[in-house]
């Protein structure tokens, strides 16, 4: 499955080439889930013709999603997103107009999309998502890693570091066993608690003794 | 005869003494004198019994107890012992003699279950008293003797070479009759197939069908006596010794194992021979198996394992019985009718908990699993989600499981290899893995110096899981993992591990490398037991031991270490000799 992220000038003012477009890059890639963006230039640049009328656009207004009243930003119908995935059909695009609205409310939205297509068996072809302009360099990296987990590349420290960690808990736990604190504080407290156990039974047991011991000669 | 009965003070039991519980009635007593053998726990009103048996544990058995009326007062209210005294009883008992149960409050005797309900008719039941009488043999008598054995071996097609030590074994033990059966066909390298019986190849794989070929091994045996093992479990020299001095009649039997982790057999590690579980049987929410069989739903069905396998095991004490007790899935000791009355549950798979499933059932039925405590078995490999370096949560004599570890764990002895798969097929696999799941647009190559050393195999790890690419959908994220288990770890993660790795990566959109490596104590474990290098071996008889004054002297160490600790890790009867002699005798020394 590969994701889109259009702008929406590029979508209000070039609809059928944003289509195109994206018609164009299912048919001449790859399987390969790539995030495509497509800006106003890239609309602009496209052509409204080769249109394959065999995929269809399945296209939901993301309102549908959020109930408006309850906070400024907006607040998210988990069930409507649910509901949503799950008649989801594949072998579609499914376009998601999110214009106008907030980037957080976006990234909650995508995360619960994420979530209803986790067990369904088969995924639509892409999932294009409209958003503002301004938000393109914002919401665009969510959701490219919104449904995938992508690569993502640690330099030789950072690689070294966590193995050096690792390597550092595993000598600790085969020196000292799980937990070495406890083990450490175990032994230690074990010790005096025994001696002094130990200690105060033979002390209760002179006390009976000497008791009986009085109460004979009494 | 009246035999009084007093359990072992280690085990802990609630005490049947004067001052707690109530005294044997006159008139039981005198049953005594008429001809009637009485046993019980219970302290005597008046008079000496004939006979007293102290310190009684799980290792002791009944067999000789042998009268044409048999009669228990009180034995299922005042010990958890009382299935395998019945079991031994029942079976050592002529046809026609009856066995008498006195003042036990359970609606349901053990001997009321499947398996002597058609060998014991009930007479009387009435007063608190219940009588039962012998029509017929019992399964396990039918196959009586001990004489003749049929040893089976579930296996697959990969390298023989381990399976070769295994069989070598078998051949050499000194038993008047016996077979090998093996089910499935073993790597080319198999020596022995003019010696064998090879048996199942139509049964597939994957997934690991572990139950259908210890059933068909059952069902193909010639001989009575089953011994059916893993191809890494090791059969001490004295086998046919331990099980005549155990004795016939058994219920679903088996030896204590013990690992070594070095050369010098100076780290022993109690593994995976027979566990105890006291919550497993009480989960409550229940699956459909695998059959969908509405009638049954079972808290073993494949669904419910990850919440199954928070139960909590432990390595249960050969000295204690309890009615959780199962033999682990890779020995049993067992009667060839024990087990066709009884089988494995074949809509379950290999690691499904298959083994628990079948003593649960078998006890509920009647059939107790218990250690024969004249051997030992040593595993040749140790899978190293049970060998942690960290210890074993092992049943003490008291009851209460303790993490244990060997003192000699944090020596710098040479080890034997942690992983069973060859240096040269551990790279590939790893490289299996790059070509499926690492874009194809960063090659990766992973150095030589991964599989051999600890620290740079979890850096290439790392190197790998920080490039991968997977879609966050349900099926590929478990087959992600599934591989990430048979070619980066060579290990079987927890279920409740798979779980959680997948709701990491669904719901906090959690990185492999944060999941698989940061949070993975199984691969923690891994460092910790080979943090320089044996990971891997460079050839399969690394993993047998070399005869050298060395290995004998850390045998006697550990012989001392494990005698010391005989309430508390594995027990044997007898004292230094028979511990040395017992490691020794089931020690795979190259030849």
């Amino acid at each position: 499955m590969k994701t889109f992220y259009i702008s929406s000038s590029a979508w209000l003012g070039h609809k059928q080439a944003c289509k195109s477009i994206a018609m164009r890059v299912i048919k001449t890639t790859t399987n390969y889930p790539d995030a495509i963006v497509i800006d106003m230039d890239t609309a602009r640049r496209g052509c409204d013709h080769d249109m394959d009328a065999s995929i269809p656009f399945f296209e939901i207004d993301f309102r549908e999603w959020v109930s408006e009243t309850l906070s400024e930003t907006g607040t998210i119908s988990i069930e409507a997103i649910r509901r949503a995935a799950a008649t989801l059909m594949d072998k579609c695009f499914f376009v998601i107009n999110a214009t106008g609205f907030h980037a957080s409310t976006i990234h909650s939205a995508l995360h619960q999309l994420r979530i209803g297509l986790y067990s369904k068996e088969e995924w639509p072809l892409a999932i294009v998502l409209i958003g503002d302009d301004s938000q393109l360099h914002n919401t665009s990296p969510v959701l490219a890693q919104a449904f995938y987990v992508r690569p993502n590349f640690l330099g030789r420290t950072a690689i070294k570091t966590i193995a050096r960690r690792i390597a550092i808990d595993a000598m600790h736990l085969r020196i000292f066993g799980k937990a070495p604190h406890a083990w450490i504080s175990g032994k230690i407290l074990n010790a005096i608690f025994s001696t002094t156990t130990i200690m105060i039974r033979s002390d209760e047991k002179k006390d009976i003794k000497r008791q009986s011991w009085n109460s004979i000669e009494g | 005869m009246l035999i009084r009965l007093f359990h072992h003070k280690g085990l802990g039991y609630a005490a049947v003494n004067k001052k707690l519980a109530p005294k044997l009635p006159s008139s039981v007593q005198s049953l005594a004198n008429e001809n009637c053998t009485v046993l019980t726990f219970r302290p005597l009103g008046n008079g000496r019994p004939d006979r007293q048996l102290k310190k009684l544990t799980a290792t002791d058995r009944f067999t000789w107890v042998v009268n044409d009326h048999l009669v228990f007062f009180g034995l299922e209210t005042d010990t958890p012992l009382a299935p395998i005294i019945l079991w031994d009883c029942a079976h050592a008992a002529a046809i026609g003699s009856r066995i008498t149960l006195i003042a036990d409050i359970q609606p349901q005797s053990f001997l009321e279950r499947s398996y002597f309900s058609k060998s014991f008719n009930l007479l009387k039941n009435a007063d608190g008293s219940k009588t039962f009488i012998k029509i017929s043999q019992l399964p396990a008598e039918v196959d009586k003797g001990l004489h003749q054995w049929s040893f089976g071996i579930p296996v697959g097609p990969e390298d023989a070479t381990l399976l070769n030590v295994t069989v070598k074994r078998i051949l050499d033990l000194d038993i008047p009759e016996k077979e090998i059966l093996l089910c499935g066909r073993p790597g080319s390298n198999f020596a022995y197939f003019d010696q064998v019986r090879i048996v199942g190849e139509d049964i597939t794989a994957p997934p690991v069908k572990i139950c259908a070929k210890k059933n068909r091994l059952a069902n193909e045996a010639k001989y009575p006596n089953l011994c059916i093992i893993h191809d890494r479990v090791y059969l001490p020299s004295n086998f046919y010794e331990a099980v005549l001095r155990f004795g016939d009649a058994y219920p679903l039997t088996t030896l204590q194992c013990l690992f070594f982790d070095d050369k010098i057999n100076l780290i022993p590690r109690r593994y995976s021979d027979f566990g105890v579980s006291y919550r497993a049987k009480f989960n409550i929410s229940k699956g459909m198996m695998r059959d969908n069989a509405t009638s049954e739903p079972s808290t073993f069905s494949p669904v419910m394992l990850p919440q199954f396998e928070s139960s909590g095991f432990f390595a249960g004490s050969a000295l204690r019985y309890d009615m959780g007790a199962y033999p682990t899935g890779s020995m049993y000791i067992c009667k060839r009718s024990v087990w066709q009355a009884f089988p494995q549950n074949e809509n379950l798979h290999w690691i499904e908990f298959e083994d628990i499933e079948q003593a649960y059932r078998a006890v509920a039925n009647g059939v107790p699993s218990r250690i024969n405590p004249y051997a030992i078995t040593q595993s040749i490999i140790s899978r190293p989600l049970l060998g942690r370096v960290s210890g074993t949560f092992i049943e003490s004599m008291r009851g209460i499981p303790h993490l244990t570890r060997p003192w000699s764990e944090f020596l710098p002895l040479k080890r034997r290899p942690a992983i069973k798969a060859s240096q040269a097929n551990a790279l590939a696999s790893m490289q299996r893995f790059i070509d499926k799941y690492v874009t194809s647009a960063d090659p990766l190559i992973i150095p030589a110096s991964t599989v051999i050393r600890s620290v740079n195999r979890i850096e290439s790890i790392i190197n790998i899981l920080s490039r991968v690419q997977i879609p966050l959908h349900e099926s590929s994220i478990r087959q992600f993992i599934a591989d990430f288990e048979k070619w980066i770890m060579f290990d079987q993660l927890p279920f409740s591990f798979i779980e959680q790795a997948c709701h990491r990566m669904l719901i906090d959109h959690a990185h492999p490398v944060q999941v698989l490596v940061n949070e993975n104590e199984i691969l923690k474990n891994h460092v910790a037991n080979r943090p320089k290098g044996e990971i891997f071996c460079t050839e399969l008889s690394d993993y047998l031991q070399k005869p050298s004054v060395f290995l004998k002297i850390g045998t006697i160490f550990s012989a001392i270490y494990l005698l010391s600790k005989r309430k508390r890790i594995i027990f044997l009867k007898g004292l230094l000799p028979s511990y040395y002699q017992a490691i020794i005798n089931s020690t795979p020394f190259i030849k």
